[in-house]
């Protein structure tokens, strides 16, 4: 989630940038796509009197629907991210059903129908919009536009008219160019404003944090010196008054080396999780019986995936139904792969994951590969992947 | 990731985001619109078509004006000179363009639905609403204003009439955020916030370790070596001056300068050079080579890191190595400062190494990587050892100083 970094998204989309707000889209997506295979539905029934092959029209009705049906199903959270095939596929399949449609009309058709294909794709577009880069959305939205528009002045010049070719060819790619690009700057400007969001955000809590670090640093010297002050301190402070080495003293460094020492390594060994986890409060017992992560995987995490899987396991820990000391992680190495386990007991799991714990997952799906959720009445198992770094 | 909008500025940012798609729209109709116009003027050369073109254009540049500069006034300005637009553009297409029926109908379409893309300025809802709503009630009553000059009947464009409705349907929806929002959002900022206490903690946590390591554990380590009998003035000196850093309020926070002169070259001040003094002054023979100039460019973190991770390499090499003798070199590129420290003692083997001795891993890599740097050890048992330090860097400047300086033939 820094700023200063690199971002992980080459060309970030407001569903990678903010999976939160995009659950908020599924209603714009429900109606556009809808809509969108409504308006093909009245447009097949007004060509069924020029129809000579109405098996076709059916196919392309039904290529529409798939159409439809992958912007709803590629935008919800459980197939999160929406991803470049699925937009490709909205493409193809708007397309293959113009073509289907023109086919169905061979030789007995009156009207251009192209205009048809470029509504029905362009309000799938406008559903898409936070969900693909704006760079591919205008340049996919572009080629679509031009085949229309190729469709459409071939089966112009089929059909007499006294309007230009070349207006049909507009007419057929207007929507679609104007649906796509207005699609386009749109999630362009989301991405823009989140960045800015962020750019602020980042600023406070700089500033917070530059309130906090004084208590930090002030705790963490006092943490110290409580240690040195009952080992190390009398000792040093002894010798450097005395000038003077005995056996005692050589027995005594030795000893009170090798118990600093043991504190430092277990320290530099334990990961952020542990610490998380600890301070959580879900630990009444050994942290290490609770996160299980041998050779310290989860330091190899970037901070949006730590500040994800932080917050959701701040979410399940707090949740009114979880059973207390269930909480269990462990992260598994193979190779540069790493795949973590997270479980806990939860009353009713299966209604959190749909409601309560909606919005962290949506999160997780996002920054993680291969996430599985698995919720009974009692138990939640979520598997996630990322790779070392 | 990023962490996300709250819920109260969601439906406000997308809602100000939709308004610029739907000025791309809306241009994008217009610009098809007048292509139309241009294309129709083409197959009838004679007749005033490109008039209606030219006419639409003012809008077309106003619509611009509005996008950028979001003002009250440039959406007016858009809705007046759009509205004019249409209604000469109506009259002219209705009369010289009759014969391209179906095509003429297009182009008023096109028009008509961009000028209902004004999406003027409004901070709630129903301001983006009533600004649909004027953009349709002007775009209709141009059109049919013109219809009736023209001796038409007034008829209702029901695309016009539909795209209005889906345009107020979709900004509702645009702008709708979740209730799970509410709830979430504030888990995702507490968690950024925590886990920036807790890596400002471990930062600290790993800067209090090296320096205990270089200090306490050192000393510690001094004394339980030492024979019985008396501890030299100097070591007695050390270990005082190493106490009352450990006591002083501001020992995790405070960079250690060193007692360097100010009147040495500038590539001989710094954190850096007073490390490689302070081995030199335990009896180590450290030969530097390189480009010294480069720890300029080091930030002050950087600088006070990497002398430090350099001091205990060197450290490592009086009590481990077996020799007195080291090489320390510098070298810099555009962003990273690279440091080698060699010498040819006996060597080790990394993987053979205790948990517990944190000099190369605390003082060392840890310090390093703190900083955005990395650590890379070659070392085997009676080979030496060789340890790349990288840490980051400004971009290079051009020096005189350092241009003049031949950093072989000057020792520190």
């Amino acid at each position: 989630m820094g700023l200063s970094r690199k971002s992980r998204f080459p060309e970030p989309t407001r569903q990678q940038l903010d999976p939160i707000s995009a659950l908020g889209d599924r209603v714009l997506v429900l109606v556009l796509s809808l809509s969108a295979f409504g308006y093909s539905l009245i447009a097949a029934i007004r060509m069924v009197p020029e129809v000579s092959q109405p098996l076709l029209l059916v196919f392309a009705l039904v290529a529409t629907a798939i159409a439809s049906l992958t912007v709803i199903l590629a935008s919800s959270q459980k197939f999160a991210p929406f991803s470049k095939l699925g937009h490709v596929c909205v493409h193809l399949f708007v397309i293959a059903a113009l073509i289907l449609m023109v086919l169905s009309q061979l030789g007995t058709d009156k009207t251009v129908d192209a205009d048809f294909a470029s509504v029905t794709l362009g309000m799938l577009l406008l559903a898409i919009g936070p969900y693909r880069p704006a760079v591919e959305i205008s340049t996919a939205a572009s080629v679509s536009a031009l085949l229309l528009a190729f469709v459409a002045m071939v089966q112009a010049s089929q059909v007499s008219s006294k309007v230009p070719v070349a207006i049909f060819a507009l007419a057929a790619l207007a929507p679609v160019a104007a649906l796509g690009f207005a699609s386009s700057r749109l999630s362009g400007r989301l991405v823009d404003y989140l960045k800015q969001w962020n750019r602020s955000l980042y600023q406070s809590f700089r500033e917070t944090s530059g309130e906090l670090s004084d208590e930090v640093v002030e705790s963490v010297r006092e943490e110290r010196l409580r240690i040195l002050e009952s080992t190390a301190l009398p000792l040093l402070h002894a010798l450097s008054e005395s000038g003077v080495v005995g056996p005692e003293d050589r027995a005594r460094a030795s000893a009170i080396s090798d118990e600093i020492r043991k504190v430092m390594v277990a320290e530099a060994e334990r990961t952020w999780l542990e610490v998380a986890v600890r301070d959580f409060g879900a630990a009444p017992e050994r942290v290490d019986a609770l996160v299980s992560d041998p050779k310290g995987a989860a330091a190899w995490m970037r901070n949006d995936e730590r500040i994800a899987l932080r917050a959701l396991a701040d979410a399940v820990i707090h949740d009114p139904a979880y059973v207390r000391r269930s909480f269990r992680v462990s992260i598994a190495v193979d190779g540069r792969e790493c795949r973590g386990t997270m479980s806990a007991e939860l009353v009713g799991a299966e209604q959190a994951v749909r409601f309560q714990l909606a919005p962290y997952l949506a999160v997780i799906r996002i920054l993680f590969s291969d996430v599985e959720v698995k919720a009974s009445k009692r138990a939640l198992r979520i598997g996630f992947g990322y790779v070392r770094r | 990731m990023s962490i996300g909008l709250p819920a109260h500025l969601a439906p406000l940012v997308v809602r100000r985001a939709f308004t610029a798609a739907q000025h791309t729209f809306g241009a994008t109709l217009l610009g098809v619109g007048i292509m139309s116009i241009l294309v129709m003027q083409g197959h009838h050369v004679d007749s005033n078509l490109w008039i209606a073109a030219v006419v639409m254009l003012p809008s077309f540049a106003m619509l611009f004006i509005a996008d950028f500069d979001r003002s009250v006034l440039w959406a007016l300005g858009y809705l007046l000179l759009g509205g004019i637009g249409i209604h000469v553009s109506t009259r002219i297409l209705l009369t010289d363009g009759a014969q391209f029926e179906a095509g003429i109908l297009l182009i008023l379409t096109t028009f008509s639905v961009a000028i209902l893309m004004v999406a003027g300025p409004a901070k709630g809802l129903v301001g983006a609403l009533l600004w649909t709503l004027a953009g349709f009630a002007v775009a209709e009553s141009s059109r049919q204003s013109a219809r009736i000059a023209l001796g038409l009947s007034p008829s209702l464009d029901i695309q016009i009439f539909l795209i209005s409705i889906a345009t107020l349907i979709v900004i509702p929806l645009i702008s709708h955020v979740h209730r799970l929002h509410f709830t979430a959002q504030p888990g995702l900022h507490r968690a950024l916030q925590n886990d920036q206490i807790a890596q400002l903690r471990s930062r600290l946590e790993s800067r209090s370790a090296a320096i205990m390591h270089d200090t306490v554990l050192n000393h510690l380590a001094t004394i339980s070596n030492s024979p019985d009998g008396a501890l030299s003035p100097k070591a007695i000196a050390e270990l005082r001056k190493d106490i009352d850093t450990i006591i002083n309020d501001d020992w995790l926070t405070e960079f250690d300068t060193g007692n360097i002169s100010t009147s040495a070259p500038p590539w001989q001040h710094g954190a850096l050079a007073g490390a490689i003094r302070e081995c030199v002054a335990m009896g180590l023979d450290v030969r530097t080579t390189g480009d010294f100039s480069v720890a300029k460019r080091l930030s002050r973190e950087c600088e006070v890191a990497l002398s430090q991770a350099v001091k205990q390499c060197l450290v490592n090499v009086i009590r481990h190595a077996g020799v007195l003798e080291a090489e320390v070199g510098i070298y810099g590129s555009e962003t990273e400062a690279l440091v080698m420290v060699v010498d040819h003692g006996k060597g080790f083997d990394e993987t053979e190494t205790r948990p517990d001795r944190l000099g190369l891993r605390g003082s060392v890599k840890k310090r390093i990587q703190q900083v955005g740097g990395s650590v890379r050890i070659w070392s085997s048992p009676g080979a030496g050892t060789s340890i790349m330090i990288v840490v980051p860097c400004q971009a290079t400047e051009i020096d005189p100083h350092v241009v003049d300086h031949d950093p072989n033939r000057s020792g520190i």
